[in-house]
Formats: structure tokens, sequence, C-alpha cells
């Protein structure tokens, strides 16, 4: 297991130097600089080129991909931030819990309603509430986060002044971005929920355990939801690691101060090292929560951690052979 | 063969056994939108401790949704069963409440089932599936059940070590014997095998057959085994009921059945097994297909296949008739006194 | 649920009538009501986008007019008009060929070119699909989201450009899967015999493996129309997706947010219009599932 992790983790070195080269490139590629926005009319042409010069705009691509990966490899330097001169890093990890902390709850909510609901959807499969819930988590599926946030914003802070507009640091202003983010993510959970019951429901095991003579409840909780939770974990860890990003739209309708509204920001004002700096770290938090996902199924699964054992004990018997 | 013969016949001759099983006018029906499947109609046999009946008959007879109807496991929707009376050691199994039914479930009468692949659940492991019957229906602490697991497994000839490893780490002949020592860990008084060695090879089938055969008689389990193989049926069962569009056509004791066959369809059962004596005998086959269970001949179930059929035959359905005190045949044919089907050939 | 041609009892399964596989689809589709609903509103956002095509220029959007401002629904305005006096309901329906374009348009190049290499790395495997699978780890190491901000930005605004950025983000998940489901009807015994038979390798990819590996991707497919639009809308709705005069629904969200009190239907018009057509497009997704993979019929 610990061997498997080891090499999944060595794996994301490689695959995150390709990431940076990648978004390096997109970001330089973008049309306009960060200088663009800085040029007044009064400034000569020399003064321009000084200005280029001075973010080496005047150099090659890859030479200011190369001095880029440089200062990562050797003092873990993202950069600074040409607009406010923040370093990259700093501007990242100050506001990733903000983004995090808006994910969880999200998801949090998304979970208490969907798995239950999921649920009673496998449960009474076919019948009328079933279509009820499938169509209400299509709903939730189909409604864009922005525009739900807005109508939300419009009754609970404008019509009855119950919630906060934006962030101010209290309980409230998490109430309207966490439905709106939780809804489309219980609605993926939901679904995902039913269809796994639905496909565990089916299995032949289920019938041995009822000719045991065990109670349908207990056929449920040990039979159905123990091999039914196994897809159902891997989705939820692909949601929490996307919505570690995926909230950009909704942070910014509430002025959040998270690492998505940032990132924005920066696109907006041609800040190339800060976007590349924030996808790339965002990217890296990403993989991780990816890997700890898969760790995680590998623990939860027989079939995959046996596999795993197995051929350690495989090659080890190689070994002594040899 | 001759030797299974003359034992049954002696055991035929000292009754004093209880009934355990009794199954009277069954009908399971498959009731779907489009059409109705017929699966099981009006079937009814016996059994006693110890005794073993053999259901035989080609893949769609009915016998699966038989034995599952004996529990009350019909899958329903769409599974109904229509008319009839299971009795499990004198309890009635289709009018008790579903925790009576979960009580002898397991422990009065236990089951097999075909494919071990599926059978049994990926993420537990297997001395876990073994003593959650224990569990269920003994008065026993956790650790005592999966004490008892790992001597089912050792039982069944899997190591006791074996019992905390889980399914996929297990042969296919390996899975099927953990299905059986899972079937067996309450001593149940009844077991149904359902083709317990179709998934299996030829090696490993008869290793399990005679396993079973020593648990039965150690335990004195009545059971009801299911399959298509005559040759089983031989070396495992006492009697034999032959299964044909969810009827009994014929049923009696192995030497009934097999040394006095009367039914067309049994005949051509028989003739359809290659003969390693007579290697220049043809294979007889019966030819044509079952009847779509959905659409049932209003007449006799097998008459479009059966060469001795007359017009009578295609226009009504024969009544199971005893011709001695254990043997019961459905064939009109036989209404006429000087009738003989060809023979089996040897 | 789904109409079944085939039901498998416990002593065998029951089979009533054999159907051309693209006919029982259709038959599939036509008794499930949500698909039918699904392909009805489609239809009618397609003819929404066709209308408009012939009622409405590019002039009759964008132009401004100070006498018509934040007017309420009416007959006259059956949406309302905006801070610009431009009636909302116009704009809605000319906004239709972006959403549609992009929902379509997105799906349709990163299917195309995720199968391509897809079945390229499925069927010929060895350094070719090692290769190729590594480009899709890097890609999906991305989040989505962000890989189509940043590529928004790179390509700059407009319309084509927002399509080729959802499009390519969802290449690496196509890629994925049409390498799956070739391996998976590879191995089939049926691709065997056509080889036995001596059918050249090009004839059983195509006659053999393809129509057999369709089935995962056109329900993969229609899902994902649903997300796609979400997606533009979500990006035009930060302003990365069509340049602003141009009334595409993320766009219109947007530009209704500082009137929201004023002009609420500016905001809530535009957001039914995106709900409806994503609610329909995923209806006739999940519908497709339901007729094209049987493993999932009940």
């Amino acid at each position: 297991m610990l061997r498997y992790a080891i090499i999944r983790i060595l794996w994301l070195i490689p695959i995150l130097i390709c990431v940076t080269f990648i978004v390096f490139t997109l970001v330089d590629f973008a049309p306009g600089t960060v200088v663009d926005l800085m040029i007044t009319p009064s400034m000569t042409p020399e003064q321009i080129d000084e200005l280029k010069a001075e973010y080496d705009l005047d150099k090659p691509m890859i030479y200011r991909y190369g001095k880029y990966m440089y200062n990562l490899v050797t003092k873990g330097d993202l950069g600074t931030s040409q607009m406010s001169k923040e370093p990259v890093a700093f501007a990242f990890f100050s506001r990733m819990w903000y983004s995090v902390s808006l994910s969880f709850s999200g998801l949090i909510l998304g979970v208490i309603i969907a798995i239950p609901l999921g649920i009673l959807a496998a449960k009474v499969a076919g019948t009328i509430w079933d279509n009820l819930i499938t169509a209400f988590t299509l709903i939730g599926l189909s409604m864009p986060g922005f525009w739900l946030s807005l109508m939300l914003l419009r009754w609970f802070t404008f019509k009855i002044k119950l919630l906060p507009s934006g962030y101010d640091g209290t309980w409230q202003c998490y109430v309207i971005p966490t439905v709106a983010a939780g809804l489309t993510l219980s609605s993926i959970v939901c679904r995902q929920t039913r269809s796994a019951i639905l496909e565990v429901s089916k299995q032949d095991y289920l019938r041995t355990a009822r000719a045991k003579g065990v109670p349908e409840r207990q056929v449920t909780i040990r039979h159905k939801l123990r091999n039914a939770w196994i897809p159902i974990i891997t989705q939820l860890g692909g949601l929490v690691a996307g919505s570690l990003a995926g909230n950009a739209v909704i942070e910014q309708i509430f002025t959040w101060p998270g690492t998505g509204r940032l990132l924005v920001t920066a696109i907006n004002q041609r800040d190339e090292m800060m976007t590349c700096g924030l996808v790339i770290l965002t990217a890296t938090m990403f993989s991780i929560v990816l890997l700890i996902v898969d760790i995680v199924y590998a623990l939860v699964d027989p079939r995959i951690k046996s596999a795993y054992v197995r051929s350690k004990k495989r090659k080890k018997k190689g070994a002594a052979a040899a | 063969m001759n030797e299974t013969l003359k034992n049954n016949t002696a055991a035929a001759e000292v009754d004093t056994r209880e009934t355990v099983l009794e199954v009277k006018d069954l009908v399971v029906q498959y009731v779907l939108k489009e059409a109705t499947v017929e699966a099981v109609n009006d079937i009814s046999f016996s059994l006693k401790e110890g005794e073993a009946i053999g259901l035989v008959g080609e893949t769609g007879a009915g016998k699966t949704t038989t034995a599952l109807a004996i529990l009350n496991l019909v899958p329903d929707p769409p599974g109904v069963i229509q008319q009839g009376s299971i009795s499990v050691c004198g309890n009635d199994m289709l009018n008790l409440d579903v925790k009576e039914l979960q009580k002898i479930r397991g422990k009065d009468i236990a089951m097999i089932f075909q494919d071990p692949m599926t059978s049994l659940n990926p993420v537990l492991v297997v001395g876990e599936q073994i003593a959650e019957s224990v569990r269920l229906h003994e008065d026993v602490t956790a650790s005592q059940a999966f004490d008892r697991a790992i001597e089912m497994l050792e039982l069944v000839g899997i190591p006791g070590a074996r019992a905390h490893d889980y399914p996929h780490q297990f042969s296919g002949g390996m899975k099927q014997r953990v299905v059986i020592a899972i079937a067996l860990a309450c001593n149940p008084k009844i077991l149904i095998a359902d083709e317990p060695t179709t998934a299996l090879d030829v090696t490993i089938q008869a290793q399990v057959l005679s396993m079973m055969n020593d648990l039965k008689e150690k335990f004195n389990t009545a059971l009801v085994m299911i399959t298509h193989d005559l040759g089983v049926v031989a070396k495992m069962c006492d009697k034999v009921a032959v299964m044909y569009a969810g009827r009994i056509i014929e049923s009696g004791t192995l030497e009934d059945v097999y040394n006095t066959t009367l039914h067309p369809y049994t005949e051509g059962l028989f003739n359809s097994l290659p003969r390693i004596n007579n290697k220049g005998s043809e294979l007889k086959p019966i030819p044509g297909m079952m009847p779509d269970p959905t659409r049932l001949p209003k007449g006799c179930a097998f008459a479009e296949r059966c060469k001795y059929a007359t017009e009578r035959c295609f226009e009504e359905r024969p009544a199971s008739r005893y011709v001695n005190e254990t043997h019961t045949v459905a064939c009109l044919r036989y209404d006429e006194p000087d009738f003989h089907i060809e023979g089996v050939e040897d | 649920m789904s109409k079944k041609a085939a039901f498998a009892t416990p002593d065998g399964p029951i089979v009533y009538k054999k159907r051309s596989r693209l006919m029982e689809t259709w038959n599939s589709l036509k008794t499930n009501p949500g698909a039918v609903f699904g392909l009805i509103v489609v239809a009618l956002y397609i003819l929404m986008m066709l209308l408009s095509f012939v009622l409405y220029t590019r002039e009759d959007v964008v132009a401004i007019n100070g006498k018509e401002m934040f007017l309420r629904p009416s007959a006259q305005h059956w949406f309302g008009t905006d801070e610009k006096g431009r009636d909302v309901f116009t704009r809605i329906m000319y906004g239709s060929r972006y959403s549609l374009a992009v929902g379509f348009g997105a799906v349709g190049i990163g299917l195309i070119i995720g199968v391509i290499i897809g079945a390229i790395s499925g069927y010929f495997g060895g350094a070719v699909d090692i290769l190729i699978m590594r480009f899709c780890d890097v890609l999906s190491a991305i989040p989505g989201t962000l890989l189509c901000m940043v590529l928004v930005a790179a390509l700059g605004p407009g319309l084509i450009n927002l399509l080729v950025s959802i499009g390519v983000t969802s290449i690496a998940g196509y890629i994925r899967l049409a390498r799956a489901s070739v391996l998976a009807t590879r191995g089939n015994e049926y691709v065997e015999a056509a080889r036995a038979i001596g059918m050249s390798e090009v004839r059983i990819a195509l006659t053999q493996v393809l129509p057999n590996s369709l089935s995962p991707l056109i329900v993969a497919t229609s899902g994902n129309i649903a997300s796609c639009i979400l997606s533009a809308a979500g990006l035009s709705f930060l302003g990365f997706g069509v340049p602003v005069p141009l009334p595409e629904w993320g766009a219109l969200v947007s530009g209704g947010r500082t009137y929201m009190l004023k002009a609420p239907w500016m905001t809530t018009f535009p957001g039914i219009f995106i709900m409806v057509i994503t609610f329909a497009c995923a209806l006739l997704g999940d519908g497709l599932r339901d007729a094209l993979d049987p493993r999932l019929k009940k």
C-alpha cells in the first residue's frame, strides 16, 4: 500500500512539471501583457521598452519559463504579482482557507441531503417518488449557480434583508453561497448514490444474504451500502477536488476573498505571474486530493487493495528466487 | 449406480422419517407489462428428512423459480406466487410474516446458489459471510460465530486461516465450497442446491459433489438437487422429478424413472446423453425448443416435440397419474392401455 | 423507466422480439416521457434560434433606445427592457445561437478529437498509447474550470474561442472513454471471429469495433451538452465569453446584476432559459442512457 502511495506521489512530479509548462505557455500566449495596463500616453518609447525589459518581455518565452522554473525549483518561489507586488504563494495560501471552507460547507450540505435522498430514490425506484427525486436532481444540475445565487440574493438579502450580500466573516454570509454551491453538488451525488445502489441491488450476493435469513435492514446496511459507497466516495473525492477551483463564479458574486476570485482578477489584469502561480498551486492541490481519494479507494475496496499487496508479494518471491 | 439404487429402495421400505418439505400445487408467474411468464405451473412434491430429490430439466423449466419459491424469495415484483402451499418443517412459508421467515431461512432451510462467482459479497471476508448466518440464528458471540465459520471452512476442505480472505482471492471451486459452507453453517434440515456444480470444472465438480454427499449423510440433511445433469442425480438423489415448462411431467424413485422410464420427454433426455459403452450409437437430440413461457400451448407443452403426440395431446392438458406408489407420469397416451415408449437405448 | 425488450427470470432470459438497435433505441426514447419532453424542448430552442436569424439583425439587439429603459414586462415587451432600452425577449432569442452553438460545438470538438485520439490509443496500444494517456493525465491534473478560464484568456474573447476552450477542456475525458470502450470491445469474441474469417484490420475497426464502442460515448455526449452550456454561461458571466453588447445568456444575467432590484426581469428570464435548455439536454441524456446502456435497464 505504502509503495503504491509513494509511486503515485513520485508520479505527480513529472505531471505537475508538464502542467507548469502548459499553463505558462497559455498565459504567455494570451493577448496583451501586464505592461499594456501600465503604459500611459506620456511615456516615451524608451520608457516603454524599459518597462518591458523589467518583465523580461523583450526575451523569448522559453527564457522566461526557464527563469520561472529555476526560481520555483531552487527557491520554491512562484514569483510576485505584477500588479499588487504580493508574493503569489502567500496570496494563494492566505486566501485558500476561504475557498476551502466554502467548498466544504457546500459539500457537507450536499452530502447531508444527497445521500439519504439517493438511497430513498433507489428504494422507491420506478415509482412516482423516484421520478420526482430524479426530476429534482436534474433541476439542480441544470440550475446555473450564479443565477441561483442572484435569485437568492434578491429575496433573502434585498427583499427581507436576512442575509449579508457578501463575505463579512459571519456564519450568515455562508448561507447563500453554500446553497448555491451545494445544490449542483448534491444533485450529482444523489444521482450517483441512486445508480450505485440500484446497480448493487441486482447482485446475486444479496440473494445469498436473504437466503441466510438476514433481515432486510441488515441487507441494506451491510451488503448493499458497503458495496455501493465505493463509487460514491470516488465521485465525492472528485467533486471536493473540483470545487477547490470550481467556485470562482460564486466567489465573484459574493466578493468572497478566495482563490477563485483572485484568479479571475489576475486574468482580467493580465497578471501573468499570479495567473500562472494560482493555476499551478490549485492544480497541485487538486492532484493531491485526487491522490488521497485513490488511496482511500484502494483501502476500502479489498479487490484493489489486495491487487497491490499481492503484486508486492509476488515481486518479493521473484526476488528471493533470483 | 446399482449400489445406490439398492440403498434407495432399502430406505424406502422403512419409512418412519418425518416429512420436512412439502410443496403443493405451486404456481409462480412473473407478471410483466408486456406478458405474463408462466414459470411454475402447479407442481407438488415432498421430501422426508435425509432424503434427496433431484429436480431435472432444461434451462427455463422453472427449477430455480421453484427453489426460490420454497424460500419465499421469488423476486417481487415481477414474481407472484399465484397459488399453492409450501411447508418447511411444518411452517407455512407463504403465510408467515417476514420476521418468522428470516428465522427459518438459513436455519431450517438453506440454499446453495448457482453461480459462485457472483453469490459472495466482494467486500466482506468469507469467514464473516459464514459467521453472519451463525450469529443470526444461534445465541453466540461474534467470536464464537467466527470460530464456527473457520470450522465450517475446514469441513468443506478450505484451510481455516483463509477465513480472513476476500472472495476474489479464491478460485471458482473454492468459492463454491464457501457458498456451501454458508448454506451448511447452521445445520439446516433442508438444503436446496441450485446447479451447484455447473460453473465448475469436471474434476472439481466430482470433488464438490462427493463432499456434499458426505455432509448430507453426516448431518442427515434433506436435499433438493436442481440440475440438468442426470448423472449428478443418479449419484446424489433418492427421488427424481423431471420438469418441463414449469410442470413435473414424471417423478418417482431413481429406479422408477431411470429403469422404467415412462414419459417421452424423459426418454428424450436419456437418449440425448452420449453413451460411452456404445460409441456407434448416434445422439438423438430432442427436436425443437421449449415453448415460450409467456404463451404456453393449451394442450401438453411437450406435444410439439413429441414423436408420440396425437391430436388429443394438442388439445388437452395431461394430469399426473400414479403408475405405482411412487411413480407418477403426466402423459395422455397412457390412457391407452397398451401404449409404451420405445424405451431408452443402451 | 424504459421499456425492456427482454426480461431475465431466475430460470433464464425471456426474449420477446429482436429489433434493430437504432429502432430499439428510438422506441425506448419514444416511450420515455422525460426524453420526449427533452427532445421537444431542444427542438423548440432550435426553432427559436432559426427564427431569430430571420427576425432580428445584430443591430436590433445592440441598438440603444433611451426612451424605453427598464420597462416592466408587458404585451409589447414580453420580458421587459434593459438599462439601454433594449427588449429582453429579443435579446434572449438572439442569444440562443450562442448557447446552442457552444453546447453542440464544444461537445462536437471534444468528441471528434477525443474519439480519434482515444481510438488510436486503444486500438494500437504500445508507446502511442502510453504517450496519449500521460498527456491525458497532465490535462486532467488542471481542474476543468481553471483550464477553461486560462484557455479563454489565452485565446481572447469571442464565440469560437469560447467554444474551442470548452471543447478542449473535455477532450481528456473523451479520450479515456473512447480508449476504454475500444479496449473493451476489441477483446470481444466477435472481433476475434471477424479476424478469423479474414477481415482486414481497418474493416474490423470500422465495422466491428467502432459501432460497438459507441454507446458509452453517445451517453456521455448527451450528458455533456448540458454541462457545456452551463460552463459557457458561467464563463460569459465572468466576462470571459462572448464580448459584451452581444446577448449571450450568461452575459445577460451578469449585465442585469446591477439592476436586480430595479429590473429583476433582466436576470430572471435569461437564467430560466439557460436552465430549461440544460434541463432538457440532461433529460434527453438520461433517456439515451436508459435506451443505450442495457446494464442500467431494470
